[in-house]
C-alpha cells in the first residue's frame, strides 16, 4: 500500500490543533509529574550528597604510645594501609596533633598553659572508602586481628602473648562509637526514604501520564471506529496516535525541563552554594558540581515523557485496535 | 447478477442477555440486490451487520462474503474486506473535527489514494449526494439530513461492491428520510447491492424490495418485493 509517513505527521498535526483542549491537558499533566520528579530527585541528589560528605568524616584515630619504635610504627602502617575498606591512612605526630589542637584556639588562648605538646599521643588517622565499614575495623583493633600471626601449631597462650606483643603501642582508638551506630542508622533510614520518595513519585507520574493519554485517546474512541470502518488498517489507525501522544509527551517534557532549569538556576542553586558555605566538605552537587547531575535528569526526563507518549498510546489503542 | 454475495448457513450469534442474539438463521442475497431487514428493536437486525462486517466472529455457523468464508479471514485482513463494504449508520459516524470534504476524503486517504483522486473524485460524489455547497462545513454545522448524506458518500467513493446500511434514517425526519432512500435506491442501480436494516416501514412499503424480517433473533419472513407487514403497529 502507498502510504505517505507524511501524512501521519499531518494527521496528528491537524488532531493536535483541533483537539487542543484535550492535548494541553496530556501535556500539562506531563509537565507536572516530570517538574516534579525532577525538582524533588535533584532536592534528594543533594540531601544524599551532604549525609554522604558527612558520612566521610567519620574516622578512626588510633593513638600511639610514646615509645613506638620507627620499625613498628612502619608495619602499623603497611598493614592498616594494606585492608580493602581503607581509603587512607595518615601518621600525625606529636607536633601535627598539637599544630591541629591549636588551629580550634585563638593563639593567645590560655589553653596553651595548661597543655603541654609532649603530652599529646602521635596516632593513625584512618579514613574510609565505605564510612558504613568503620565499626569492622574499629573491632579489628579491639579484637587484637590486627596482624594474624599465629600458626596452626601453636599453642593458645602463645597465641594471646604475640597479640599483647603487637598490640603494646597502641595506646586506645576512637571513632565516636556511640554514635556512628546511630548516625548510620538515621542516614540509612533517611536515604531509604528519599529512595522511596522518588520511585514513587516517578511511578505515579508515569501512571498519571499514562492514563492522561489513554483518556485522551478514549474521547476520540468515534474516530477510531470509523478509521476501522472505512478499512484503515491497524498500522495506519496507530501511527497519527502515537506521533500525537509523543509529541505530547516530549512537549511535556521540554516544558517541564525548561520550568527545572529556572528553578535550578534561581533557587536550588543559591541554596546548594549556601550548604557549600556552610559546610567546609567536598560535596558534589546536581547543580554546581563537577558533573552536573541536573543534565542527566533532563535527559531522563525527555526520555521518558517521550516513551510514555509513545508506549502509553501503543498500549491504550490496543483495545480499540483489536476490532 | 445471479451470483451470491452474501450467504449466512445456520450462523448463530449469542450474547449473555438474550436480546440481539440471532439463531441459527441462513439466507443469500444475490450481487446488485437491495434488501430490507426489518424486525423490531433487538430481533437481531444489527448483529446481522456486524457479522458481515466481522466485527465479531458467529458463535457458530459459516458466513460467506463474494463465495469466501470470512470467519476464516486473518484478522489483519480484516481492513481489506472492510475496504469493499461500505457503511451508514444512524449516527453517521462522522468525524467531528473533520470538514465534510476531509470526511469524505478520509475514506481514500486511508487506502493511501494520492491527493489528486480525492480532488476529482470527492466532488464528484459531492455532487452525486446534493452537498457541493457544504464541502467546508464541520458535521455540527449541517442537518442530520445532510451529515447521513456525507456519510452515505463516504461509503459510496470507493464504490464497494457492497453497502450495508444500519438504520440510516433512525435519526431523519420522514420527508428527508425519503431523500436518503432515494439515493441508496440511485446508489443500488449503479450495481452495488444494498442491505438495509430499518423499522421505518413507510419506506419499506414505498419501495417494494425484498424483505427479510426477523423476530427474536430468527428470520421469520423472506419475501422478493415485501411490505412491512400487515401490522403496522408493532413498531
Amino acid at each position: 500500500m502507498r502510504i505517505n509517513p507524511r501524512l501521519f505527521f499531518r494527521e496528528a498535526y491537524l488532531s493536535i490543533r483541533r483537539n487542543f483542549v484535550m492535548t494541553s491537558v496530556a501535556i500539562i499533566q506531563v509537565v507536572i509529574s516530570l517538574l516534579m520528579v525532577g525538582t524533588i530527585a535533584i532536592v534528594i541528589y543533594d540531601s544524599r550528597q551532604i549525609i554522604k560528605a558527612i558520612e566521610k568524616e567519620v574516622e578512626i584515630s588510633v593513638y600511639l604510645e610514646d615509645d613506638i619504635s620507627e620499625e613498628f610504627l612502619h608495619k602499623y602502617k603497611d598493614e592498616i594501609r594494606s585492608w580493602n575498606e581503607i581509603e587512607n591512612v595518615e601518621y600525625r605526630s606529636k607536633e601535627e596533633a598539637m599544630k591541629k589542637l591549636m588551629e580550634g584556639f585563638d593563639e593567645n588562648s590560655s589553653v596553651f598553659e595548661i597543655i603541654d605538646p609532649e603530652t599529646l599521643p602521635a596516632s593513625f588517622e584512618i579514613s574510609f572508602k565505605n564510612p558504613q565499614t568503620v565499626e569492622d575495623v574499629a573491632n579489628r583493633f579491639k579484637d587484637g586481628k590486627i596482624f594474624d600471626l599465629t600458626t596452626p601449631e601453636e599453642g593458645e597462650e602463645e597465641e594471646k602473648e604475640k597479640k599483647e606483643y603487637y598490640w603494646k603501642w597502641i595506646n586506645d582508638i576512637t571513632y565516636g562509637k556511640d554514635y556512628v551506630g546511630k548516625f548510620f542508622r538515621v542516614t540509612n533510614t533517611i536515604k531509604i526514604i528519599t529512595f522511596l520518595i522518588i520511585a514513587l513519585l516517578f511511578v505515579s507520574s508515569i501512571i498519571l501520564i499514562f492514563n492522561t493519554i489513554r483518556l485522551s485517546i478514549i474521547s476520540r474512541k468515534k474516530e477510531i471506529e470509523v478509521m476501522k470502518l472505512v478499512g484503515a488498517s491497524n498500522w495506519y489507525v496507530r501511527w497519527p496516535f502515537i506521533i500525537e501522544g509523543t509529541v505530547q509527551g516530549i512537549m511535556g517534557a521540554l516544558i517541564a525541563i525548561g520550568l527545572i532549569f529556572i528553578i535550578n538556576m534561581s533557587f536550588l542553586k543559591k541554596l546548594e552554594n549556601a550548604f557549600n558555605n556552610l559546610f567546609p566538605l567536598p560535596l558534589n552537587f546536581a547543580i554546581i558540581g563537577t558533573n552536573p547531575l541536573q543534565f542527566q535528569i533532563f535527559l531522563l526526563l525527555f526520555v521518558t515523557g517521550m516513551l510514555i507518549g509513545a508506549v502509553g498510546s501503543l498500549i491504550a489503542l490496543r483495545r480499540f485496535v483489536k476490532i | 447478477m445471479d451470483e451470491g454475495l452474501i450467504e449466512f448457513k445456520n450462523v448463530t450469534k449469542l450474547y449473555e442477555e438474550e436480546d440481539y442474539s440471532v439463531r441459527d438463521i441462513s439466507f443469500e442475497i444475490k450481487k446488485g440486490e437491495f434488501v430490507f431487514l426489518i424486525g423490531p428493536s433487538g430481533s437481531g437486525k444489527s448483529t446481522i451487520i456486524r457479522l458481515i462486517l466481522k466485527e465479531f466472529e458467529p458463535s457458530s455457523g459459516k458466513i460467506y462474503i463474494a463465495g469466501k468464508n470470512i470467519c476464516k479471514l486473518h484478522r489483519k485482513m480484516i481492513p481489506f474486506l472492510r475496504r469493499n463494504i461500505g457503511c451508514v449508520f444512524e449516527d453517521f459516524k462522522l468525524l467531528p473535527n473533520k470538514t465534510t470534504y476531509e470526511n469524505i476524503a478520509f475514506a481514500l486517504e486511508v487506502l493511501g489514494k494520492p491527493k489528486y483522486e480525492m480532488k476529482t473524485k470527492v466532488p464528484q460524489i459531492l455532487k452525486l449526494v446534493g452537498l457541493e455547497n457544504k464541502t467546508d462545513n464541520y458535521p455540527k454545522q449541517l442537518s442530520s439530513g445532510e451529515q447521513q448524506r456525507v456519510s452515505i458518500a463516504r461509503a459510496f467513493i470507493n464504490r464497494p461492491p457492497l453497502l450495508l446500511a444500519d438504520e440510516p434514517t433512525g435519526n431523519i425526519d420522514p420527508d428527508i428520510s425519503l431523500e436518503i432512500i432515494k439515493l441508496l435506491a440511485r446508489i443500488n442501480n449503479t450495481g452495488t447491492t444494498v442491505v438495509m436494516a430499518t423499522h421505518d416501514w413507510s419506506l419499506v412499503d414505498m419501495m417494494k424490495k425484498r424483505v427479510i424480517e426477523l423476530d427474536n433473533g430468527q428470520i421469520v419472513r423472506d419475501q422478493k418485493r415485501g411490505l412491512y407487514g400487515f401490522e403496522t403497529n408493532n413498531l
